[in-house]
């Protein structure tokens, strides 16, 4: 869901699309809000003012730090797997 | 989803969630195909959002508190015996604890010990984990400052003090 919020705000549809182009994985309506439930509680991701009955977010500075920091350690982590892979 | 479904999945969460989430998961849920794993979604959420993280968090201190009541209701005893009002209540649960050795050992020692030592590994499991730079999501304030973070603070420090109490106290007999 950071991940999907990186290059914009989006409502609940349209990251459950960006998700499937990115992961191949279709959020269920539940998984989604729970996710967006817990990262907005966490003060990771905010919700913008609604466009007509869609709510959109956006990620907080909070959140782009975190998300940058976690995708970072996940690059370090296929890299050195990829670098084991090949020796 | 039918507009009707989509209010009554939505009426499965809790209020507080509701009063938050309610109408755009609702307006969200009315865009979504009604298909057997989007209502198995929104019911698991549910349940998930009504025994979540926070009742579970929360249930420490809880466990917390029953463990050293027998200690607390002791040592209570033994302090307010010396009130008249309060004198033969408090010396029949003296003798009580007094009468059976096991509960000095169990009641009195053990499980505040128990309790001091699942407090600081609670205590130092949370502040690991607002200073480890590898998991920075739980760096937001929120994490460290929640209410069950404190109590489980509160009830391990009462629960220091009741030990370092029954011990210093057995050491001087």
């Amino acid at each position: 869901v950071l991940a999907s919020l990186a290059d914009g705000p989006k409502h609940g549809h349209a990251m459950i699309e960006d998700i499937v182009a990115m992961a191949g994985t279709r959020l269920g309506p539940g998984t989604l809000y729970g996710a967006i439930t817990r990262l907005e509680r966490d003060g990771l991701i905010e919700p913008l003012a609604p466009d007509d009955r869609r709510q959109p977010y956006r990620l907080t500075a909070t959140g782009r730090r975190v998300l940058r920091a976690k995708l970072s350690t996940l690059f370090h982590f296929a890299r050195v797997g990829l670098r084991k892979l090949e020796a | 989803m039918d507009s009707r479904w989509a209010r009554r999945l939505t009426a499965l969460y809790p209020s507080a969630w509701r009063a938050r989430y309610g109408d755009e998961f609702a307006a969200f849920l009315e865009e979504e195909p009604s298909t057997l794993r989007a209502i198995v979604s929104v019911v698991t959420s549910a349940i998930r959002e009504r025994v979540g993280r926070a009742d579970v968090a929360s249930a420490v201190p809880a466990v917390q508190l029953i463990l050293i009541l027998p200690a607390t209701l002791f040592l209570s005893s033994v302090v307010v015996r010396d009130i008249p009002v309060f004198y033969s209540g408090a010396q029949w649960v003296v003798m009580l604890y007094v009468g059976k050795v096991w509960t000095l050992w169990l009641l009195l020692l053990l499980l505040p010990l128990l309790v001091v030592v699942t407090g600081c590994l609670t205590l130092l499991r949370v502040w690991k984990e607002h200073h480890d730079v590898a998991t920075p999501q739980l760096c937001s304030p929120p994490v460290v400052h929640r209410p069950a973070t404190r109590r489980v603070a509160a009830m391990t420090v009462l629960s220091a003090g009741i030990l370092a109490t029954v011990v210093l106290h057995m050491l001087a007999s």
